[in-house]
């Protein structure tokens, strides 16, 4: 299969590294492979390939990650622009995918 | 998560398809198990999605467009209306059927990252294959502008329909949708609102 690409350097992903303490977490739960172990430490190493979900924020024991979440839909930021609210999918719809 | 709740987590494959894999083998899922895919029956299954959300506009549009095929400089005819209509919703279709079937289907193929891009060529080319029916059949297309007037109609509404699309994907990110629309919304707009003033133009003038 053709490995599937969006629009490059425009994730709000971030990584202290600072803060991390090797535990792994991102690399397990991260379901494009954004993060790599080296030394002990987490790092980005495909960082167009993230997709904003947060789940490597939201299990990250040390808060080391941060990114803004959201469903990456047109539609949904069609629908949050018309009803002024954050873009999601439906009624009451939270905006993130692993929430 | 095992913080919040004092549960341990095992953390399994993506696809209910490995369980049976990943349960025989220690609960251990391999790197392969976690990482979303996004082939051809996985894009196709979801095109019936696409359709049927669409189509809440596009059958309007379609009642729309028999009616207003009816007029031609000034004068309504039913016959005309039923005629050209057929051609018309024909093509309006082409549109729709590019944007939500086609370009998600060959997703991978057509060039370019952003999906209204992506949908603008496959529209351009199904724009194009028109061209050259319009090529051997003139007398289906009485006026110059009614027919370019599908050349902007056709890619602006496939280029809406693909990006659309982004909501259906494992892989598009809610900032890259928002940079995509930001330069392909007010150019699908404007193919859009050039392509219906011609279409009009060359039907009432």
């Amino acid at each position: 299969m053709v490995k599937a690409q969006y629009i490059r350097g425009v994730t709000t992903l971030s990584l202290d590294v600072s803060l991390c303490t090797g535990c792994g977490m991102c690399r397990e739960v991260c379901p494009h492979g954004v993060f790599t172990l080296e030394e002990g430490l987490a790092r980005v190493v495909l960082r167009d390939a993230c997709m904003e979900c947060g789940a490597c924020a939201m299990n990250c024991p040390e808060g080391a990650i941060s990114v803004d979440t959201g469903v990456g839909c047109a539609y949904a930021v069609i629908r949050g622009g018309l009803m002024k609210t954050e873009p999601g999918c439906g009624p009451g719809g939270g905006s993130s995918c692993c929430e | 998560m095992s913080a919040r709740s004092g549960f341990s987590v095992a953390y399994g494959p993506v696809r209910a398809e490995d369980l049976p894999e990943f349960l025989a083998g220690d609960m251990v899922a391999t790197p392969d198990m976690r990482r979303v895919t996004f082939g051809v029956v996985e894009r196709a299954v979801l095109i019936p999605v696409e359709l049927v959300l669409a189509g809440r506009y596009v059958i309007p549009a379609a009642l729309a467009m028999f009616f207003l095929s009816g007029f031609h400089g000034g004068a309504f005819s039913l016959e005309l209306g039923y005629g050209d209509g057929w051609t018309n919703v024909l093509l309006l279709l082409g549109g729709y059927l590019g944007g939500a079937v086609l370009t998600p289907l060959v997703l991978p193929l057509v060039p370019g990252r952003a999906f209204s891009l992506k949908g603008a060529l496959t529209g351009a080319v199904l724009a194009a294959l028109y061209l050259l029916i319009l090529w051997r059949n003139p007398a289906l297309f009485p006026s110059r502008l009614v027919a370019a007037s599908w050349l902007f109609i056709i890619p602006a509404l496939s280029s809406f329909l693909a990006m659309n699309f982004t909501g259906s994907t494992p892989f598009t990110s809610l900032s890259g949708v928002r940079r995509e629309m930001k330069v392909a919304l007010p150019l699908q707009i404007a193919f859009f609102a050039a392509g219906l003033a011609m279409w009009v133009a060359g039907r009432f003038f």
